[in-house]
């Protein structure tokens, strides 16, 4: 009988620090960041829209080209350094590399079309949605 | 004391069938919102490809971001699984640790 009992008190404190932990914890810095650079790109593509097809010239958007790329790549290292996160790392990275694809686009071909400003904004806004969704079932999980 | 290991077991099944079946229902939900954006964006590009907005090329190109965007929503996916079986998990542990110090109390 004493022996039965040190094993379930045994077995009762190994439990008290067993949890299984197959993500990381909801970090709420990082999901005000997503929300943050996604309303950074409706923003850019929004005013973009705005104005007219000829004075679209690649330079005349680079500094906000920039700003969106340094928030991405900062999404995307936060995302790196947590463990266990290996899901939002990926599309973190996908999102960062479709910004790549438009902004090289747009360089090259100096101009952009009004149907790619309303493309561009919607793929982008479903990646950081995408994003988001992994940030909030981070949150449900329990510890 | 009483420890019945059947009952805990039991217990413990029945937890892990019920967190799961009640979080089932978020990857489901899920999955129906991506599609449904999905058929959405698709229309979209169709008309656009109709009405001569984008070329062929443009209209490529925008399929390579829908498989980058569907790569994204199956590691979502991913990430909604692992909520549902930690969830599941460790409320079966709660059951058990549960069931232990009661015995243990007795």
């Amino acid at each position: 009988m004493k022996n039965y009992l040190i094993t379930l008190i045994t077995v009762s404190i190994l439990l008290t620090s067993c949890r299984v932990t197959l993500l990381p914890n909801y970090d709420a810095s990082v999901a005000r960041q997503i929300d943050s650079t996604n309303k950074m790109i409706d923003r850019f593509y929004l005013n973009m829209a705005e104005i007219n097809s000829a004075q679209r010239q690649y330079s005349n958007f680079v500094p906000d080209y920039v700003k969106i790329e340094v928030e991405l790549i900062s999404i995307l290292n936060e995302n790196k350094a947590r463990t266990l996160n290996k899901d939002s790392e990926k599309i973190s990275q996908n999102a960062f590399d479709e910004w790549e694809k438009y902004k090289d686009k747009h360089k090259a071909d100096n101009t952009i079309k009004d149907a790619d400003i309303k493309l561009n904004r919607i793929y982008m806004d479903e990646q950081l949605l995408r994003l988001r969704i992994g940030e909030k079932f981070k949150q449900t999980a329990t510890h | 004391m009483a420890f019945d290991i059947n009952e805990t077991l039991a217990n413990m099944l029945g937890t892990i069938k019920t967190s799961v079946g009640e979080n089932w229902g978020d990857v489901k939900s899920a999955m129906n919102e991506f599609m449904q954006s999905r058929k959405e964006r698709l229309e979209l590009l169709a008309d656009m490809r109709i009405q001569g907005q984008i070329d062929d090329d443009d209209l490529k190109s925008r399929l390579d971001d829908e498989k980058l965007l569907l790569d994204s929503e199956l590691h979502d996916v991913a990430i909604i699984s692992k909520e549902i079986a930690q969830n599941a998990a460790n409320a079966a542990i709660d059951i058990l640790q549960k069931t232990i110090l009661a015995a243990i109390k007795l």
